[in-house]
């Protein structure tokens, strides 16, 4: 359970905004201009926890924890 | 903006209105914790439609400035009400909460209403056909139902304000917020109106109202508690449980619903497990330690004098270290961004603009989440519980702040922790997402300082130790340092 070698950059601003206009085409979101804006900026945050979560390095055998039981 | 009372009607009978009860009784059963009002009700000293009309009145009285409610269910109040002073009549025995009044989130399903999760979408929702399990649970316990509760938008919230319903106040401070999202079962409570309220949490929102209210909540273990027709939000991080103003009708509602249920797949099957009965039994040998290094940092001096306090009644020297707890919590805020998200695509394409601009536009982030970040957190999710469970083999309880401060005045956007500023919506709960992220159990527990407004300990026990979690709730309520008082108004 240690730091990864090389450990994924955070992702840019420029990088979000394409995520965020992809997916608000593919769900369909009829966006306005500050709706936007304040999306952006609650995305930079996700991202920023995301990057925090994923620079600790599990290696590839940890299970995700388990929601669905059979 | 109109309060939520504005619109509350009595969905069986909406011509019935309340009729005043005396003064006297609304004010001293007012201040009745719920097991005394059931053990009067099953003694027969007082009439449970009695405790109803008291509570009914002080509702009526309170709710222009607190606007906890949004739904009154009088009719059927009052017919459950008479059935019990009929049963008591006919020597039937009466269930463990006999006459109690008490309301429920409105994310709970109610038979006759549309669950409307503090939206203005789902009211457009055809009315609920039966009552949530847990609802259905107190009531077979002869509770009394009266109404649904205020609540964040779709329970995306820490701040009890809600864009369509108006903002459920803090009965101690009614410019402050009650904290949310289930705040308006933390300003019932607080504000006397009934004992006893129903509540969500997925990162915090039974948590952060019972602090910032001034009374106890219970946040029992993930999977404990059915969720059976309540409206989600995090599926992954979702629990349900209670809001009192004393340890022991926390346990005795909670006794009240434990068992299985096949209309939840997501209830973890265990033994039934009484608190109450125990309760008060002592908390020698106990190992309590407070929560050191992330649970040190970003909140008020307040907040950690608060934990200090109760610390020191409960002679808990030792400080232990909850290892990467702030990454636990951006897990959690991956993890409910991303699920919270999915929930609500269709209607986030279809009506945007009928939800509240604070919910919608974090929904909006949520669609563009990368489901690699989402494995990653739910991976590192498996990864602190055995952390925490590891940590569990030295200590029994452990001891943190519920919130980073006092309630904030209502409409506040930001303040200031350890010289940052940072939003208050989503930071009001950075010490509840850590311990809810892992699903364990957590006592609320309110500390008074001063004269000022309250703050709140959380008292967090291994999986399944509720019991723990409300003894030690228990033994601060008996050393005066915790405390729950009606609020004047």
């Amino acid at each position: 359970m240690t730091e990864p070698k090389t450990p994924l950059p955070p992702p840019e601003d420029r990088d979000l905004e394409r995520l965020l206009d992809g997916a608000t085409g593919a769900f369909a979101i009829p966006m306005q201009g500050e709706w936007h804006r304040e999306a952006m900026a609650y995305l930079r945050n996700v991202a920023d926890a995301a990057h925090l979560v994923m620079a600790f390095h599990l290696g590839d055998e940890f299970d995700p924890a388990p929601v669905y039981r059979p | 903006m109109s309060g939520a009372l504005d619109g509350a009607v009595d969905a069986e009978n909406p011509d019935v209105e309340s009729p005043a009860a005396a003064p006297d009784m609304a004010a001293s059963l007012a201040t009745a914790h719920a097991h005394e009002i059931a053990a009067a009700v099953r003694a027969g000293t007082v009439p449970a439609r009695a405790v109803l009309e008291a509570s009914l009145a002080r509702i009526a009285a309170l709710e222009p400035q607190v606007n906890a409610f949004t739904d009154l269910t009088l009719a059927r109040a009052r017919a459950k009400a008479d059935a019990i002073d009929a049963a008591r009549a006919e020597g039937r025995e009466l269930g463990r909460l006999a006459g109690v009044p008490f309301a429920v989130k409105n994310l709970f399903d109610i038979a006759g209403l549309a669950t409307r999760a503090g939206s203005k979408i789902n009211r457009d929702l055809p009315p609920a056909q039966a009552d949530a399990t847990l609802v259905a649970r107190l009531e077979a316990a002869d509770a009394v139902l009266v109404g649904g509760l205020n609540m964040g938008e779709y329970a995306y919230d820490f701040t009890g304000e809600n864009a369509h319903d108006g903002p459920s106040r803090n009965p101690h401070h009614l410019g402050h917020m009650s904290g949310g999202s289930s705040g308006g079962s933390g300003a019932a409570v607080a504000a006397g109106e009934v004992p006893l309220a129903l509540g969500s949490d997925t990162n915090g929102s039974i948590r952060v109202p019972s602090a910032l209210c001034g009374i106890f909540g219970l946040k029992p273990t993930f999977g404990r508690l059915s969720r059976a027709r309540t409206f989600p939000f995090v599926s992954a991080l979702d629990h349900l449980g209670p809001f009192a103003r004393c340890p022991t009708d926390l346990a005795l509602a909670y006794d009240a619903m434990q068992g299985e249920d096949p209309d939840d797949p997501s209830l973890i099957p265990r033994p039934y497990a009484p608190v109450g009965p125990r309760l008060g039994e002592g908390r020698d040998g106990l190992r309590i330690a407070v929560a050191g290094g992330y649970f040190r940092t970003k909140g008020m001096p307040d907040c950690f004098a608060a934990v200090d306090a109760a610390a020191a009644a409960l002679g808990a020297d030792r400080i232990v270290e909850i290892p990467e707890a702030a990454r636990a919590r951006a897990a959690a805020y991956v993890i409910t961004a991303a699920e919270g998200a999915a929930l609500h695509a269709g209607r986030l394409s279809a009506r945007p603009g009928d939800f509240d601009p604070a919910v919608r536009d974090r929904l909006i982030a949520g669609l563009a989440i990368p489901a690699a970040w989402v494995i990653a957190a739910q991976r590192f999710r498996r990864h602190f519980r055995l952390t925490m469970l590891k940590l569990f083999e030295e200590v029994d309880v452990i001891l943190a702040p519920a919130t980073p401060c006092r309630a904030p005045e209502l409409g506040q956007k930001t303040f200031v922790l350890d010289g940052e500023t940072l939003l208050v919506r989503p930071n009001l709960g950075l010490f509840t997402q850590p311990i809810s992220f892992i699903g364990l159990p957590v006592a609320a527990v309110p500390v008074w300082l001063d004269d000022g407004l309250p703050l709140g300990v959380q008292v967090i026990a291994p999986p399944w130790r509720e019991d723990l979690a409300l003894e030690v709730a228990h033994a601060l309520a008996e050393a005066g340092v915790a405390r729950a008082p009606v609020a004047q108004l």
